[in-house]
């Protein structure tokens, strides 16, 4: 296979994992923020009678 | 809008921004893959770049529209638009001869690759999948957050 294939494959491969690890990490430091909001919110609202 | 109607329209935002994630790296991948170019007019991947931007602009018209009713209005007759490109794009191969193959399948491709098809076409479905269920936990837990501090500025009225 020639080189030019090769680098196409690579960066193929690259852009894959790329996006969706990026896209991994982004949903998770946003669950991480959302859980922390949602116990902030919790703890700090008194509960309405 | 109603609260139902408010609750179910969050979730369905965030995923489609998980679709558009997933529309850019077949986009990108399959093409080098197959096409080993950057770019060609060909019918699947211009179809699939035409539904890639359906989901971006869902995503940009979300983001836009600050009116519940209007956005959830709005961003239905956008889905419903994005839908019809669907078909045209698992059609494409067969309505427009060009490089691409037809529709992979067992049936139609070398027997050498049917387990590695099967395999990643699992595997992309699994990932979906956890992403989906991800992105809902998220949802529901901006919600609850809104709907608690919604409740905190009633009660303190």
């Amino acid at each position: 296979m020639q080189d030019q294939q090769l680098a196409f494959i690579y960066a193929a491969y690259a852009i894959t994992w790329g996006v969706i690890l990026g896209y991994l990490i982004r949903v998770h430091r946003a669950l991480g923020q959302a859980r922390a909001e949602f116990e902030h919110a919790s703890k700090h609202t008194e509960p309405v009678r | 809008m109603n609260e139902t109607a408010a609750t179910m329209n969050v979730p369905r935002s965030r995923a489609w921004s998980l679709f558009g994630v997933f529309a850019f790296v077949a986009l990108i991948a399959a093409q080098a893959y197959a096409v080993l170019t950057w770019w060609v007019w060909e019918a699947r991947l211009t179809s699939t770049l035409v539904l890639f931007m359906i989901f971006v602009g869902y995503l940009a018209l979300r983001s836009f529209v600050d009116d519940p009713q209007q956005r959830a209005q709005w961003s239905a007759a956008v889905g419903a638009f994005g839908a019809i490109n669907v078909p045209i794009v698992y059609m494409s191969v067969r309505w427009w001869r060009t490089i691409h193959q037809i529709q992979s399948s067992p049936s139609t491709m070398d027997s050498a690759y049917v387990l590695g098809l099967r395999t990643n076409a699992i595997a992309f479905l699994l990932i979906m999948i956890y992403f989906i269920r991800r992105r809902y936990e998220l949802a529901r837990l901006r919600r609850a957050t809104e709907l608690i501090a919604d409740a905190a500025a009633l009660g303190g009225m």
